[in-house]
């Protein structure tokens, strides 16, 4: 027989190199995975036989993922860069993926044209489109590819026996296993076994010359009849999956994963979580969802039986959380760890020869046929058309799902942060990115400076990122209470990791930045902020490391690609001899078992019918219910829902939209009065949860109260509003609120203001700094401190002034010790203090001593977010002592003090007043520090308190703040002489300002208040500007 | 007491034999003549060391100076046996003890003195800290380290000159030194600003040492105002202005230093309003009150200085708020509201309106004047029907409507 070209084979691929090689340009780089990818490769091409990379977290190994994709990338990029590589990878992923499909195709069809239509229809199918172009989960791909190359060969071994399958099939499945280690594992159990129950079944039906029916007894002998080769290559492939990636075994072994489970969107519940459902259910089914009658008809048939469980239980378990099956058949355990994706995608790419077949069928075959007969041809040709359009709008959808909901942050130039690290040594301290997405892979390739972060949360060490269910530090607003509090705890102790640089493309995180004692240091030509923080030591030349035997750095470096040359070798004949159509080629066995797709079941396409039926009765529900919950003008709750949803995405036109039409607020005057406003609320703060209540309706106006809670980087707002609606013809509206109507006395005011400017070093050198353009560190003075227990946890107080004649920085740290002073804990002051400090500036402080949240397993990770929440640390024993190590250093920057606090009234329990801000800045977030005393002068406890709005020039903001019940708080130790400043007893320099002092003046304080608790109250502002000018 | 000396000899003893016994070893092997006698050179002389030509399998010198240990070997002449040492090490002054060896046996050992320059060819100069507060009680130190030619610290007793400029004095010193070193602790003056000094030496001048004098800590001062008027209309600035605030010696303290204003208001209330130093001067913004009132006013360097007390008295800008109730419409307008000179009070004046029932407060209301007006719509309140006593507060006047049905 004389082979001839399978036209629609060749389609495919020239069909899918075109499509998706001119894609992967725009789609790729924006993918989550692929900068990981890149990253990884980086690493092999910068050190190929090196397991250890440096560069994330505090160290990690590469021995964590399997090899292969990487160090193709590593390779490729000697010729032409790294992402060069990528694409490259990606190519050959798209090349093996259509080859894979179409081999897999013909193995259980047994027919050139299904195939042919299989292989031409994955180029397009939406499960392949986004694990590729939304996912870039090259690995994945491939490892399934070739999975899919070495089924045939696996088939053959099984059914005729003959050594050379055993070793193709085996050679094939190594390159699986170095490409991706969870594929051939749960490859075989869903591919390879329902596999060996085909290939069990066809013997069966060959040794029954007489008969097509399989019983079970022929099927048993069958089985017994091929035991051997079956536990033959099942042992030795488990063998392969073993010795290939050994050292990643060992590693998982030594180092098993203490990451708490992250959330991920392939375990939520579809219905209740729509935008999951769609990403992991809607779009990887896509059209293969009309056609699941079709699919499971023909997999439940008696030769794919076992393909009909195995197809069945990948799709079960692709729902995720939506039924509590998949969660029961996993055990909890796994249920948390696996992203259940992948199931989905499997089932879609064991769906493909069906779906081939049955365009088969349905272009050319029986149900054509059929159709036409029974409903005429118009509606064979409209059904065509309906099937080919939803299936094309499926691939172009998910195709640019990327495009019009970003999953990543836009493009960010990385020269200029490159040259940054590269300049004057930053590189010898860690940096962090914020706000950056997967990108922040892509930076950490292009430079060797070191970042505290990092993108594949499975092989992190550092508890206080193990012990959180967060991704990556870089993203920590996307995960409430847990990302924040993981955030602070590096940006409070920073020195601790080295710590000193910020890239911040996400202006979110400036508050909490500005108020753990940060700076800005310059804005990149891309826009990125620097932010730094004074005081951290630069890493030391020598990082500890893990150590690895050689022979696994060998392993690791060779055997991934010698199983890729073997593989190749071995197949490289079958290759040619298909490819140039060499007559020497026999049919494969598997031809024989063709089916002869002549006679379609008419109950099938009633069943079809039925279910597509339901299936748009279905859709069309969820649209209508879709737009009943968020046609804005239907209910007074809409309205408000919509308004304020529309001020959280800034969408101020749709917002002023929902405004009264007869109020006569224009949408210019709307703009400006949201262009003024300015704060932690409407500049910082994410609406997370809104409640409405209707106080009173009537036809035509509504009365609602509306509680809000927004998520803002320094802590949870809450915020209740008494909101008018009115109705105006048949539609809700919102009545506008009033503007201030405060005029400030002048139109132009002047101001002076001392700056400062530090060169550095005076001369452009790369030496040292000299001698003499060392600055010399400020003198402050610690005045009071105390340890103090409050609410079971304990915190150091008091405070310090800057004595000197510069601006200072100022770090305080405090350690707490025991009576046979041994070390309990030890942190920095976070938000209650001023880290900077004008010449003879006082500011109140207080140290809380924080542990790593959630550390014990048992402890239950909180629902809701709360970025104030605070977990104490754990002490061994009672504190007795402390000691206080102050570092200052001179900062010219973020010295703002130009607030004025007004009508200050206390009562009994709260204080209210004005802040007034007399200054040319906009002060965006003004930090209230409310220092406590006792009768006898004494500070005994430091509260803070953030007031959401902005406070514009020579305007005034309202504050009322309750006061702290202190009646549980004791005084533990006043003590200061075991207070340092620079390395300087604290009473040295007290004793240069000793004769100078005058006492506290009364009139600084607040009238005494008749409380037990304390007696005077102190107030301070801190004042946080967004737009420096 | 006795058992000290004991303990002592007993450690003494043994130490004193080892010491002879590492003397007396080489010398006693074989016999070398030593030719060359001399053991004090001058920094850059070349050294020589030469021995009576003795058959020997493998000479060398062993040279341990304060660069390290050096094994020489012996230059190729016949009649003697010679050793050369490298420059790098007659460049250096100090002590090199040397060592001839055959093999593993030594022969002959002895020490070489190697004397810096007088001339002094470079100095090196540090002063720390480079800032100190005037008033004589903080101090600096310069350290300098004047070099010869090789760069080795010249031998004690030779002698630099400190120059100084101090303000517009010349100040002339001389440094003899000593361990290598002449250093001079200097005391502040009492004129902050900046000093220069500078060493020279024989041969040599440093680089140019700065310290900068700064103010000491503030002394007491006054404080005066000027405002635009003295009504108290909510919207002029009034600005507290100190005196030049200086140190003990009157130097002006430095820039940027921080002033606290605290105001008690005639109700006892309190305000703070802060302000930094230009030129030794602070200037403080005060919002004028809404009401007649009386401030006293004082400024303080927290714990350091303070002011005088100045009292502000402002003189009640409104005297009256007419206020409409529009029966039909449930409106309240409070206006015009005059000032002082009976135009409108500036936008933004704040007008309370407070309703009570039976006495009790239920309900208050915050809004602006806008030409000194402002309107309350009490149908949107959300109360229930029925009477009620209603109160309207600005610039320190209340206004009472009774019994208004809602």
């Amino acid at each position: 027989m004389v082979n001839t070209t399978n036209k629609y084979l060749i389609s495919a691929l020239l069909l899918g190199i075109a499509f998706h090689g001119s894609s992967i340009f725009f789609t790729l780089e924006s993918t989550y995975d692929a900068l990981i990818h890149l990253f990884f490769g980086n690493h092999y091409a910068e050190n190929w036989f090196e397991p250890w990379n440096f560069k994330w977290y505090t160290g990690f190994t590469v021995m964590s993922y399997p090899p292969l994709v990487h160090q193709s990338i590593a390779l490729l990029s000697y010729i032409g860069g790294l992402k060069f590589g990528l694409y490259t990878v990606a190519l050959t992923a798209v090349v093996l993926f259509i080859t894979g499909v179409y081999r897999f195709s013909l193995l259980m069809t047994s027919n050139r044209n299904i195939a042919g239509y299989a292989a031409l229809l994955c180029v397009f199918s939406s499960s392949f489109v986004e694990t590729l172009h939304l996912f870039g989960q090259l690995p994945s791909i491939i490892g399934i590819s070739v999975l899919l190359h070495a089924l045939p060969e696996i088939y053959l071994w099984l059914y005729n026996g003959k050594w050379r399958y055993l070793i193709t099939s085996l050679s094939l499945i190594a390159v699986t296993v170095t490409s991706h280690h969870v594929t051939p594992i749960f490859g075989m159990v869903f591919f390879i076994f329902p596999l060996i129950g085909m290939v069990i079944m066809d013997r069966a039906k060959d040794d029954q010359k007489d008969s097509d029916k399989v019983t079970f007894r022929l099927f048993l002998r069958a089985f017994f009849k091929l035991f051997k080769r079956i536990v033959g290559f099942g042992l030795l492939s488990l063998v392969l999956i073993i010795t290939c990636i050994l050292p990643y075994w060992i590693n998982t072994k030594n180092n098993p994963i203490t990451q708490v489970p992250i959330p991920h969107g392939s375990r939520d519940n579809f219905i209740e979580i729509t935008s999951s459902g769609l990403v992991f259910f809607l779009i990887p089914w896509g059209i293969l969802l009309i056609l699941l009658p079709y699919i499971f008809y023909r997999y439940y048939s008696r030769r794919f039986l076992f393909f009909g469980f195995s197809f069945s239980l990948l799709t079960l378990l692709g729902t995720g959380g939506t039924t509590p099956i998949p969660r029961l058949m996993l055990g909890e355990n796994a249920f948390n760890i696996l992203t259940l994706d992948r199931f989905t995608l499997w089932a879609s790419i064991m769906a493909l020869p069906m779906l081939g077949e049955f365009t088969y069928r349905f272009v050319q075959g029986d149900l054509k046929q059929i159709l036409q007969n029974r409903f005429g041809p118009v509606f064979h040709r409209i059904s065509g058309w309906l099937l080919a359009g939803l299936f094309l709008f499926m691939t172009i959808f998910t195709m640019s799902l990327g495009y019009f909901r970003p999953a990543q942050p836009k493009k960010i130039e990385m020269l200029p942060i490159v040259n940054f690290l590269n300049q004057d040594e930053h590189y010898k301290w860690r940096y962090l990115t914020l706000g950056f997405g997967d990108q922040m892979a892509w930076l950490s390739a292009q430079t060797n400076a070191l970042t505290v972060d990092g993108n594949y949360h499975s092989a992190r060490r550092l508890p206080e990122l193990t012990t959180r269910a967060i991704e990556r530090l870089e993203n920590s607003k996307f995960k409430g209470i847990e990302g924040i509090g993981s955030l602070q705890q590096f940006l409070t102790v920073p020195e601790k990791y080295n710590l000193k640089y910020i890239f911040a493309n996400d202006k979110f995180y400036d508050p909490i930045l500005f108020y753990c004692g940060w700076q800005r240091l310059q804005r990149l030509e891309n826009g990125i902020q620097v932010w730094e923080k004074i005081n951290v030591p630069p890493l030391s030349k020598i990082l500890p490391r893990d150590q690895f035997p050689r022979y696994q750095s060998v392993i690791w470096g060779i055997i991934p690609f010698a199983t890729v040359i073997l593989a190749f070798i071995l197949n490289i004949q079958m290759i040619f001899i298909r490819l140039l159509k060499l007559p020497a080629i026999k049919r494969p066995d598997y031809f024989r078992h063709d089916l002869k797709l002549t006679r379609f079941p008419k109950t099938l396409v009633n069943i079809s019918h039925a279910w597509f039926i339901a299936l748009m009765v279905m859709t069309s529900w969820g649209i209508w219910q879709l737009y009943i919950r968020y046609d804005a003008h239907q209910s007074p709750e809409n309205a408000i829902l919509a308004y304020y949803d529309a001020l959280d995405f800034k969408e101020f036109e749709k917002a002023h939209k929902l405004l009264d039409p007869e109020s006569g607020k224009s949408l210019d005057q709307f703009m400006l009065e949201m262009s003024v406003g300015d704060g932690l609320l409407s500049s910082y703060a994410k609406l997370d949860s809104i409640t409405t209540t209707i106080k009173s309706i009537n036809d035509s106006a509504a009365i609602v109260s509306v509680n809000g809670s927004w998520i803002s980087p320094l802590e949870q707002i809450y915020r209740s509003e008494i909101k008018t609606v009115i109705k105006r013809k048949n539609k809700w509206f919102l009545v506008p609120e009033k503007q201030d109507l405060d005029l400030p006395p002048d139109q132009l005011m002047a101001g002076n203001l001392t700056k400062y400017y530090n060169h550095g070093r005076r001369r452009v050198t790369t030496e040292q700094s000299h001698h003499e353009d060392i600055l010399r560190q400020p003198l402050v003075e610690i005045l009071s401190a105390r340890l103090v227990k409050f609410n079971d946890s304990y915190a150091v107080i008091g405070e310090i002034q800057n004595i000197d004649n510069v601006p200072a920085d100022v770090i305080i740290k405090s350690t707490l010790y025991n009576s046979e002073n041994e070390s309990l804990a030890s942190y920095n002051s976070k938000f209650h203090m001023k880290h900077k400090l004008l010449p003879k500036e006082v500011t109140a402080f207080r140290i809380d001593f924080e542990g790593i949240a959630w550390q014990s397993l048992d402890e239950s990770v909180p629902k809701t977010y709360d970025p104030d929440r605070f977990t104490p640390v754990e002490l061994s024993d009672l504190p007795e002592k402390f000691d206080l190590h102050c570092e200052s250093n001179v900062s010219g920057k973020e010295l703002y003090n130009e607030v004025g606090i007004y009508e200050m009234n206390l009562n009994n329990q709260s204080i209210s007043g004005t802040l007034v801000n007399f200054g040319l800045s906009q002060v965006t977030i003004s930090q209230l520090l409310v220092s406590y005393y006792n009768d006898s002068d004494e500070i005994v406890w430091v509260d803070h308190h953030f007031i959401d709005e902005g406070i514009r020039q020579q305007r005034k903001q309202n504050f009322d703040i309750e006061l702290k019940n202190l009646e549980t708080l004791k005084v533990i130790l006043s003590d200061l002489s075991t207070s340092y400043i620079n390395g300087e007893q604290n009473s040295e320099i007290e004793s240069k300002t000793r004769e100078r002092r005058i006492p506290i003046d009364d009139l600084k304080l607040l009238k005494p208040v008749n409380r037990t608790d304390f007696s005077y109250i102190k107030l301070q502002t801190n004042n946080y500007i967004g737009n420096p000018k | 007491m006795k058992q000290l000396s004991i303990k002592i000899f007993v450690l003494v003893i043994p130490l004193i034999l080892g010491l002879f016994g590492i003397h007396q070893n080489p010398s006693n092997i074989l016999n070398v003549d030593l030719i060359s006698d001399q053991t004090v050179y001058h920094v850059g002389d070349a050294i020589r060391i030469e021995f009576k030509a003795v058959e020997l399998e493998s000479p060398s010198l062993i040279c341990r100076s304060s660069y390290g240990t050096t094994v020489l070997l012996p230059s190729e002449k016949k009649e003697s046996l010679e050793f050369i040492l490298p420059d790098f090490l007659v460049k250096k002054a100090g002590t090199i003890s040397w060592q001839l060896k055959d093999g593993q046996s030594s022969l002959k050992s002895g020490k070489l003195t190697i004397i810096a320059d007088q001339e002094i060819n470079s100095i090196e100069v540090y002063a720390g800290p480079p800032d100190i507060v005037a008033g004589g009680e903080d101090d600096a130190m310069i350290v300098t380290i004047p070099l010869d030619l090789y760069n080795n610290p010249v031998p004690d007793t030779s002698i630099v000159t400190l120059y100084g400029q101090i303000g517009n004095d010349t100040e002339i010193d001389t440094l003899r030194v000593s361990n290598g070193i002449a250093f001079k602790r200097i005391f502040s003056p009492e004129l902050a600003g900046r000093s220069i000094y500078s060493v020279e030496g024989t041969n040599a001048s440093s680089k140019e040492i700065i310290l900068n004098i700064n103010p000491g800590l503030p002394t007491d001062f006054t404080i005066d105002f000027n405002r635009p008027h003295n009504y108290a209309d909510g919207n002029q600035i009034t600005r507290v202005q100190t005196s030049i605030i200086t140190d003990a010696f009157q130097n002006i303290i430095a820039d940027g230093t921080l002033v606290e204003f605290r105001i008690l208001t005639k109700s006892g209330n309190k305000m703070i309003s802060q302000a930094t130093t230009i030129d030794g001067i602070a200037i403080a913004p005060l919002l004028h009150p809404e009401s007649n009132d009386s401030y006293l006013v004082e400024a303080v360097i927290p714990g350091l200085a303070k002011s005088n007390t100045v009292q502000l008295e402002y003189e009640q800008a409104v005297f009256d708020i007419p206020v409409t109730f529009h029966e039909n419409t449930k409106e309240i307008v409070a206006g015009p509201i005059l000032s002082f000179l009976g135009q409108w009070i500036p936008d933004g004046f704040r007008v309370k309106l407070k309703i009570y029932q039976n006495d009790t407060l239920i309900k208050t209301i915050s809004e602006q004047t806008i030409n000194g007006r402002t309107k309350f719509m009490l149908n949107d309140l959300d109360i229930p029907e029925g009477k009620y006593t209603i109160k309207i507060e600005a610039g320190g006047l209340i206004k009472e409507l009774k019994t208004i049905n809602l």
